[in-house]
């Protein structure tokens, strides 16, 4: 009896360290393992290494040669680039540390096992007739490398992020789901926290200008999987990119390519309890006119009114846009006070998501209830409006005025 | 009302709008200019709960002149005031923790970003710096008042340097961070 329990204890031990009897003599991996050293080939900034754990810090230098259990850290706008040969060439970048945990070929194969804490890792293997076993390790994240160039960042608040530029890598997160990806000479990134390269792509593209956790993870994928929605959602209209086939326009005039948004901002100047309300007003020069209560929501060149803001306690916004494209000339808009005492406004104009003129500001009172400015969208010029005062200068009349003749040689 | 609730009560109305204190800030320790000094300080902020001010102040410095001749907290504040780095009446305590608004107030200024219209209209705003570093994507979905830990700090820290140097995650390891050719003009989201 006595026998038999040692029998199994030794067993069990032995399984604990990965040996099962009879199976010495198939893998000698301990006999044949053959440390390898790395060298250090760059240096920027300040960064230093310790040999081992109970070793001083001391700073890095190029052709400095470091074995196993070698530890490196970084600074801000530092570097340090060190080769395992054959062929593995690791950069830690800025504010990290590593350690060489295991560098070693072990029956005909490669094994390299770096960990990181905190920091970003970029590994490249030129595959050479090696077989290579890499592993970066990292809290919360593994990023398994065979023959490929790939980076694990590893950056909180952010979840911990694989990115390979070519070639395949393995990457499982702190779920334990492993997750190959990457490709033949083209970027492919994971996160930790995404079911694949793909998913991450999706949400990279996607800018939700709403409250962050506005929305619950459903209806967050139910977004993101519209098609029609591009980089930012404004209520199904693309701004910064023509998701949606561009409608061509008639030919009426020369038109520009991109988006071309109009927006006013305001905020009440005083601290009476009657909230401001502002309206804003566009004409192209076509002649159509946007903005206001009785214009319509949109005209034929493709611009539109998105909404009519009433104003709240903090600020009010109104916004005119083309999404794909716009006329090209002279636009005049226009913010007006349309009730309330007094409120201090912003207008901008961006082309492609850029700001085109500097922000015209000001404040409008009932006896001063309206700005108008112009702006040459062709040269990217503006102007403000010599009238300014109570008559109006946008009414129905203009939504009729004449629209320019078609001419031809423009599309 | 019961003494046990009342004290409950009184214990959370004077606790609860107190902002969150950081203990012997690192600073009083480790404060040289120094290479061991300074990764020193970098590196046992990444071990730190919470970053306080003059933590923060002082990384701030290290990141922009290589180096932090002020002796002090008051000086710290007073050097990032000289730059326009802090919002308009600051004047926290060193210990208190760093809020996300202050901290997004000063990377604006470092990267020089403008940012969208109300920002631009109250440049020195927490409120709209925050929304910016969030839009940008170097900081995470943040409120101004929220604070960084140690870690999530050098984390930030980093993403600014991406966003200033460029995107390394997009070269392979032979190129060193100074060796990229043309720096991205934001990060590749993380």
């Amino acid at each position: 009896m006595l026998c038999r329990s040692a029998v199994i204890a030794m067993v069990l031990v032995a399984a604990e360290c990965g040996v099962v009897p009879g199976s010495q003599a198939a893998e000698p991996v301990a006999a044949t393992s053959q440390p390898i050293q790395a060298t250090i080939t760059g240096v920027e900034g300040i960064v230093q290494v310790r040999l081992a754990e109970d070793q001083p810090w001391q700073l890095a230098r190029v052709d400095m040669v470091v074995g196993e259990g070698a530890e490196f850290r970084t600074g801000p706008k530092s570097a340090v680039r060190f080769v395992i040969p054959p062929g593995q060439t690791v950069t830690l970048d800025r504010l990290g540390t590593v350690k060489v945990l295991e560098a070693a070929r072990s029956a005909g194969k490669i094994k390299t096992d770096l960990g990181m804490q905190y920091g970003r890792v970029r590994y490249d293997i030129e595959a050479a007739g090696e077989e290579y076993d890499s592993t970066i390790r990292s809290p919360g994240a593994t990023l398994a490398v065979r023959g490929t160039k790939v980076s694990l960042t590893n950056s909180a608040p952010f979840a911990p992020v694989a990115t390979s530029l070519t070639g395949k890598a393995r990457f499982r997160d702190r779920t334990g789901q492993a997750r190959d990806f990457g490709g033949r000479d083209r970027r492919s990134d994971i996160e930790s926290g995404k079911n694949g390269a793909a998913e991450t792509a999706l949400t990279r593209t996607f800018i939700d200008p709403t409250l962050p956790g506005a929305r619950n993870g459903d209806e967050q994928m139910a977004i993101l999987m519209r098609p029609s929605v591009g980089p930012m959602s404004t209520g199904g209209l693309s701004l910064l990119g023509p998701t949606v086939p561009p409608v061509p326009l008639p030919p009426t005039g020369p038109i520009g390519q991109g988006s071309l948004l109009f927006q006013l901002v305001w905020v009440p100047s005083d601290d009476t309890l009657a909230t401001p309300d502002l309206d804003l007003f566009v004409l192209s020069p076509r002649g159509e006119r946007l903005g206001g209560k009785d214009a319509p929501a949109s005209v034929a060149s493709g611009g539109r009114y998105l909404k009519d803001d009433r104003g709240g306690a903090a600020f009010g916004r109104e916004t005119v846009v083309w999404a794909s494209s716009f006329p090209l000339g002279k636009y005049t808009y226009e913010a007006k006070l349309a009730s309330g005492v007094s409120a201090e406004f912003a207008l901008v104009v961006l082309k492609d998501g850029k700001v085109l003129t500097s922000p015209q500001a000001g404040t409008l009172t009932p006896s001063d209830n309206r700005a108008s400015y112009q702006v040459d969208v062709s040269k990217g010029t503006a102007e403000m409006n010599p009238a300014r005062g109570n008559a109006p200068k946008f009414d129905k009349s203009q939504s009729r005025q004449p629209v320019a003749r078609p001419r031809r040689g423009h599309n | 009302m019961k003494p046990l609730t009342t004290s409950l009560v009184l214990f959370l109305a004077m606790a609860g709008c107190q902002s969150a204190k950081v203990a012997n800030p690192l600073t009083q320790q480790i404060a040289g200019n120094d290479p061991q000094s300074q990764l020193d300080f970098w590196h046992t902020l990444a071990g730190r709960a919470v970053t306080s001010n003059d933590e923060a102040f002082h990384a701030l410095l290290l990141y922009m002149d290589g180096q932090d001749p002020a002796g002090s907290y008051e000086q710290r504040v007073e050097a990032l005031k000289g730059r326009k780095m802090l919002p308009p009446g600051f004047n926290a305590p060193a210990d208190h923790a760093v809020t996300r608004g202050d901290l997004a107030v000063a990377i604006a200024r470092i990267l020089e970003v403008r940012g969208g219209l109300m920002l631009r209209l109250v440049p020195r705003s927490p409120r709209y710096a925050t929304r910016e570093m969030v839009f940008i994507e170097l900081y995470p979905p943040s409120a101004p008042h929220q604070t960084f830990s140690g870690t999530e700090f050098l984390g930030i820290m980093g993403r600014v340097e991406d966003f200033q140097r460029g995107d390394a995650s997009a070269e392979p390891a032979v190129v060193l961070p100074s060796e990229i050719k043309a720096p991205a003009t934001r990060p590749a989201a993380q």
